[in-house]
């Protein structure tokens, strides 16, 4: 029997209950858990044979799951409670297998569905097999893993997940894990949305000290839409790295104009980014400068607003935007100004990093 | 509960830039320390090694007696409130209080009794059943701190947590955290770059610059005896008033001049110079807006200290009024506080004197200062 590490971990946490030197071996006698223990023993054939019997051999009580490759208990002592210990335990371990069994069919389900690798017919019976309604309301949320354990990151999301409520988790790869949110009927909160993956975002970087990357697609009535969604979700991820490159969440809503410039061919990018970042320019636009700018857009064009949040005086931003202005000739204040000057930056973000003058 | 100690702790980023500079701090068991200081000054990244979220590149770093450098940030028994403190929108504030201790597998009964503890510590008993959007600024405040109160953690670490809110709320946030303290008798370690909240909630403050401690000490010392020019400027609404001067001897003592003006030093300011070598040089002199009087009686009083000033712009702010001053020899305003009563009118040639006892003089090579605390 092949098992999944959270499995593994479940029952290792239900042995150490038993408070005993239990230990679980696999069908070839080498030992699972404990974890640090790398033994192998040769297990009587009389268990093999006969494994969900309980044995007792050499002072041990040995204890067979069900299946066609069985893993084996072995607890010390021969006594009846030790026995009953074996068989209860046992018991417990088949009842793990066969649920993770059932949850894992419907997460391979659900991967199939996303991935397209299913459609019409084919993809109702599969929803049908595996109790997945297909109309609700459901948006994907993809979590990109960068060095964090995925079933670490499972354990989370599935305390985040209300699966009572219809919402599920579905590991894809090592990096990814998704929440498959289910939604009030035609009622969606994007703002809702956005708070939910800061929050996720929050919980992992507050637990592990490392950042994740949240994808939100839009919301999806029917299940055989939710690919779609499932690709959104990751197209915001890689828009939104490369084009808001300090922010964790992206919502693929609000990444209207990003995704438009990630379409751009890579030279148009370039040659419109040098048009005003170049090396006459080059010194004016400083980190400093470009923050001050980047906060000025993300405040509305609000100078008093600016100033305030990056601590420096209205008149010193005035003076800065003055300073722009004589040598590009674009007035960041006017609107159509800061849109023009907003997209020339953006395609420096879409340009190889070679070609870039910030 | 805990102590927790930095020990010549640097933080250098790939690239060589350095964010922290030999830090070196001892925060006692059950200690409300603030550090502050301006954007870009260290004081989150000091905060976040603490909490783990960022590695230590030198140095170490104790919480108790137990060496966290390698501790992951979930096993070194701290809670941090951060300045967006997003909650689960889906989620109660129960279950946004319980979301940390359900992933360290509390036991259920065990879950109830801390989070009804800390709704009651922070008031907020009657919002358990709410979900956020139902919930004020403050209230959501409130819960981020419950999330962190439940894990009953040795030491709270809390990053710029009123920022989000708007100023009248964070006046009263800040009362709220200090009395937090006070019934948790935890140690606390509060960054703001807001030097007003610093000086009313932390019991001391460290206060940074280009990542070096500049300052370690209580809000009334580091007001009353900054060490350098700039926690001098830095502490303090309005700031120091500043000023060049060159202290020249004479006859009947030393006065410190610039331009047309002669500020006599007292005796008693004298004696705590801590080199003699001084006198005749040129350093820096601040003196706070509150010691700039304009009143008859002060005027009286202190004849050596005496300087004749334009006055600029007065701001009435009711229970006090501002004064921007233009004299000979400083080219910025001085500001003055005064009582609200007072005549002065833009335009108003007038005469102010400063109370000698309040001078604090720097170096002017090393910007430290030259009294003796």
């Amino acid at each position: 029997m092949h098992l999944d590490h959270r499995v593994i971990a479940k029952i290792s946490r239900m042995l150490d209950r038993i408070n005993t030197n239990v230990m679980l071996l696999d069908n070839n006698g080498q030992v699972i858990l404990p974890e640090d223990n790398h033994r192998e023993f040769t297990l009587p054939e009389a268990i093999r044979q006969n494994p969900t019997e309980p044995l007792v051999f050499g002072g041990f009580t040995l204890m067979g799951t069900e299946g066609a490759r069985p893993l084996f208990l072995v607890l010390p002592g021969d006594s009846t409670d030790v026995c009953n210990c074996a068989i209860l335990a046992a018991e417990i371990i088949n009842m793990m297998t066969r649920m993770d069994l059932t949850s894992a069919n419907r997460e391979q389900g659900m991967r199939c569905i996303l991935r397209d690798e299913v459609e019409g017919a084919e993809l109702e019976a599969l929803a049908m097999e595996h109790a997945i309604p297909l109309d609700r309301n459901r948006v994907v949320l993809m979590i990109h893993l960068v060095d964090i354990d995925t079933a670490f990151a499972l354990s989370i999301m599935h305390n985040v997940a209300q699966e009572e409520s219809g919402d599920m988790v579905v590991e894809m790869d090592r990096h990814t894990v998704l929440l498959i949110k289910q939604l009030d009927e035609e009622q969606t909160e994007y703002d809702e949305m956005e708070q939910l993956g800061e929050a996720i975002q929050n919980t992992f970087f507050s637990e592990t000290s490392k950042n994740v990357y949240v994808g939100i697609g839009e919301p999806k009535q029917d299940l055989i839409q939710l690919s779609e969604s499932y690709r959104e979700a990751r197209k915001a991820i890689d828009v939104g790295r490369t084009y808001r490159a300090d922010e964790n969440v992206f919502v693929y809503r609000k990444l209207m104009l990003e995704r438009f410039l990630a379409d751009v061919p890579a030279e148009m990018c370039t040659k419109y980014h040098r048009m005003m970042f170049n090396r006459k320019t080059m010194r004016l636009f400083n980190e400093e400068m470009l923050n001050t700018i980047e906060k000025f857009f993300e405040n509305s064009l609000n100078l008093s607003e600016t100033a305030r949040q990056i601590f420096i005086h209205r008149n010193t931003l005035v003076y800065r935007l003055d300073k722009v202005q004589r040598l590009i000739g674009l007035d960041l204040r006017a609107f159509d100004d800061a849109v023009t000057f907003k997209l020339m930056l953006l395609m420096g973000k879409g340009a190889p990093d070679k070609n870039r003058y910030y | 509960m805990a102590s927790v100690s930095l020990k010549h702790i640097y933080k250098v980023y790939p690239g060589g830039v350095t964010a922290v500079s030999d830090c070196t701090l001892d925060i006692e068991d059950k200690e409300f320390i603030v550090l502050v200081g301006p954007s870009g000054c260290g004081k989150s990244t000091t905060l976040r090694m603490v909490a783990g979220l960022e590695e230590i590149s030198e140095g170490e770093l104790y919480i108790g007696d137990r060496l966290v450098n390698d501790v992951a940030p979930k096993d070194r028994d701290i809670a941090m409130v951060f300045q967006n403190y997003a909650l689960y929108p889906h989620m109660t504030v129960f279950d946004n209080m319980a979301f940390g201790l359900k992933l360290r597998k509390t036991p259920k009964q065990e879950i109830e009794k801390r989070v009804h503890e800390a709704a009651k510590i922070l008031d907020i008993e009657h919002l358990l059943n709410r979900k956020p959007k139902a919930l004020s600024g403050g209230q959501r405040q409130r819960v981020a701190l419950g999330r962190a109160i439940v894990r009953e953690p040795k030491v709270f670490l809390m990053d710029e947590p009123l920022s989000n809110l708007d100023a009248k709320l964070r006046v009263q946030m800040r009362t709220e955290i200090t009395k937090l303290h006070q019934r948790l008798q935890a140690t606390f370690i509060y960054v703001t770059h807001d030097q007003t909240e610093a000086m009313t909630m932390g019991s001391r403050i460290v206060v940074m610059k280009d990542g070096f401690v500049q300052q370690v000490d209580s809000p009334q010392n580091l007001y009353d005896h900054p060490v350098n020019l700039f926690v001098a400027g830095f502490i303090g609404t309005p700031q120091m008033n500043f000023f060049k001067v060159k202290l020249v001897k004479e006859a009947d003592g030393v006065y410190a001049v610039f331009g047309d003006n002669k500020i006599k030093v007292p005796q008693s300011k004298l004696q705590k110079f801590v080199s003699d070598s001084y006198i005749g040089k040129e350093v820096y002199m601040g003196i706070r807006p509150e010691n700039v009087h304009d009143e008859p009686e002060h005027l009286e009083k202190s004849p050596e200290t005496i300087i004749d000033v334009t006055v600029e712009i007065t701001e009435l702010m009711g229970s006090e009024t501002y004064l921007y001053l233009k004299t000979s020899g400083k080219e910025e305003n001085i500001i003055a506080r005064v009582d609200p009563r007072s005549t002065a009118h833009s335009g108003d040639e007038i005469r102010v004197c400063f109370d000698g006892h309040r001078l604090h003089f720097f170096d002017i090579d090393t910007e430290a200062t030259i009294l003796e605390p």
